[in-house]
């Protein structure tokens, strides 16, 4: 079947980062699960992802609502969403996808994420993006990090899946 | 007993620049059937969608989108074909990139299909379409610009999920 | 293999597929007012369910419960495209997660339904509360059209072993489907 899991990694203590390397090259696309909150003070911080070490070379839109506004916004950062903080409701984490197609390939790296935090009170973010690394190389390792640590307990799931034919379904 | 699923039906990578990429034959099995695309364009464009082979005014659209500047919503009925990107130049360096979920493809009702597109140098969207032609399977799912081509090198890949 | 220091747990990959399909709820129309997917196993890492939903009354809204908890324990907040409209919205101390205009009701035109995919990462931990991220809408144009990013809190740190949807009034048509898939992680 298609899509396997390549790594998931669960925080046992608070750390700056998660990091996955080494990358299997075998799959067509990346797909990230999160669930992480940050020490940073506030409700709804930022997540940011770096690829194969490198934050720079990136292009973003986002969509996002903080609970009461809509903003949409064009960056140059490795920000990929956001995430529930310190100032968030106690033991609540964030929730996030990534998905980067195409990733062991020669062409710039697009990539899209959505990410929701939660609060049980008016503040709360949910955010859409539409990212781009514009490298030609192939994605071998991703670092999400914010601007504290982690706390315990946050995790990354990592999968790949691979594009296939099942025989009888013609594509032209 | 829970069943493995999300099984890969079929995939292309454009040799020659095409107006729409057709998935055909699709088999009854899967309840929901998933396209991932990434793609450019040879000018400026709209993704569009149609199933069945349908070009009657049989789609109508909730779209909510993001093109960093100012996020905006528009709905639209009676369309020729599905809504799946907002306008834009996709280039093969920025791409768009589409995850489109068709829902109950193999149930005799009118289907939904939930999806994102994604461009770094234009915007975001998330999309509600409703096809209101016939309830019968989605046996062909055809992704197609508004204009022009798609790119050498796009590719898109269907998987189908059973329920 | 060694685990590097603050990683608690990594889990590789295993054999064989990482999605599965677990368990379909479906409506019928004349008794389905709650579909409940219970028993969900606790070997998996996150869940999604997958809906595609019509009610047999004029109503646009069905309710989500986690573990059958039907105190002021949920929050939500959806960002929202309807008709030509932008909008962020907060609820919090609700006694559910609400789909608003997440169904298609009676007065949808027929064969009409809405849809989306509801993702929970991380359901079978014991610290934290569960964040709910859901995409969904619908746009048949006899009620109000709305595409949405939900995210919904749980605030309870039990592990999920039962969601409950729940129809805003009247039952859950024929044809309407919650199906559960199990991540593994």
């Amino acid at each position: 079947m298609t899509m396997r899991l390549i790594e998931t990694k669960t925080l046992g203590a608070d750390a700056a980062s998660i990091e996955f390397t080494s990358i299997p090259q075998t799959f067509t696309d990346l797909v990230a699960l999160v669930s992480a909150r940050t020490t940073v003070a506030s409700v709804a911080p930022v997540i940011t992802m770096t690829i194969n070490g490198v934050s720079t070379d990136r292009t973003a839109r986002r969509l996002a609502g903080n609970g009461s506004t809509v903003e949409s916004v064009s960056t140059t950062d490795s920000i990929i969403g956001s995430i529930t903080g310190a100032n968030a409701t106690a033991n609540t984490f964030g929730n996030g996808l990534v998905y980067l197609p195409n990733y062991s390939g020669n062409s710039a790296k697009s990539f899209s994420t959505d990410f929701v935090t939660e609060n049980n009170g008016t503040e709360s973010n949910q955010r859409i993006y539409a990212a781009l690394w514009n490298s030609t190389a192939a994605i071998t390792s991703l670092t999400f990090s914010q601007n504290g640590n982690f706390v315990v307990g946050s995790t990354v799931s990592l999968y790949g899946i691979t594009k296939g034919s099942d025989g009888s379904t013609t594509v032209s | 007993m829970p069943t493995t699923t999300y099984t890969p039906l079929a995939n292309i990578t454009l040799g020659t620049a095409a107006s729409s990429i057709t998935f055909g034959s699709i088999p009854a099995t899967y309840r929901d059937l998933i396209v991932i695309f990434v793609g450019a364009g040879s000018t400026t464009l709209e993704g569009r969608i149609r199933l069945n082979g349908d070009t009657g005014a049989n789609y109508e659209y909730q779209r909510l989108s993001g093109n960093g500047t100012t996020g905006s919503a528009a709905f639209a009925t009676s369309q020729t074909s599905g809504f799946l990107s907002s306008i834009a130049q996709a280039t093969t360096t920025s791409s768009l990139q589409m995850t489109i979920n068709l829902c109950a493809t193999n149930i005799a009702r009118r289907k939904v299909i939930v999806s994102r597109a994604d461009n770094a140098a234009n915007g975001t969207d998330a999309i509600v379409n409703q096809y209101t032609g016939t309830v019968a399977a989605i046996t062909s799912i055809q992704i197609l610009t508004s204009t022009g081509n798609w790119a050498i090198g796009t590719t898109a890949a269907l998987y189908g999920v059973i329920a | 293999m060694l685990i590097p220091l603050g990683i608690l747990a990594t889990a590789g990959a295993g054999g064989g597929g990482a999605y599965e399909w677990i368990a379909t709820a479906a409506g019928d129309g004349t008794t389905t007012s709650t579909l409940t997917l219970s028993s969900i196993p606790s070997d998996y890492k996150h869940l999604q369910v997958r809906y595609f939903s019509r009610s047999t009354a004029n109503t646009g809204t069905f309710s989500m419960r986690i573990n059958g908890v039907t105190t002021s324990s949920y929050a939500r907040h959806e960002l929202i495209g309807s008709a030509s409209t932008t909008s962020s919205t907060n609820s919090s101390s609700q006694t559910s997660i609400q789909y608003l205009l997440g169904t298609a009701g009676s007065g949808a035109p027929g064969q009409s339904y809405r849809g989306g995919v509801i993702d929970i990462v991380d359901y079978t931990s014991t610290s934290k509360n569960k964040t709910v991220r859901a995409l969904y809408g619908g746009a048949d144009n006899t009620q109000t059209t709305k595409v949405a990013l939900l995210s919904g809190l749980f605030l309870d740190t039990t592990a999920i072993t039962s969601l409950s949807f729940i129809v805003g009034s009247g039952f859950f048509e024929g044809d309407t489907r919650f199906a559960l898939y199990g991540m593994r992680g």
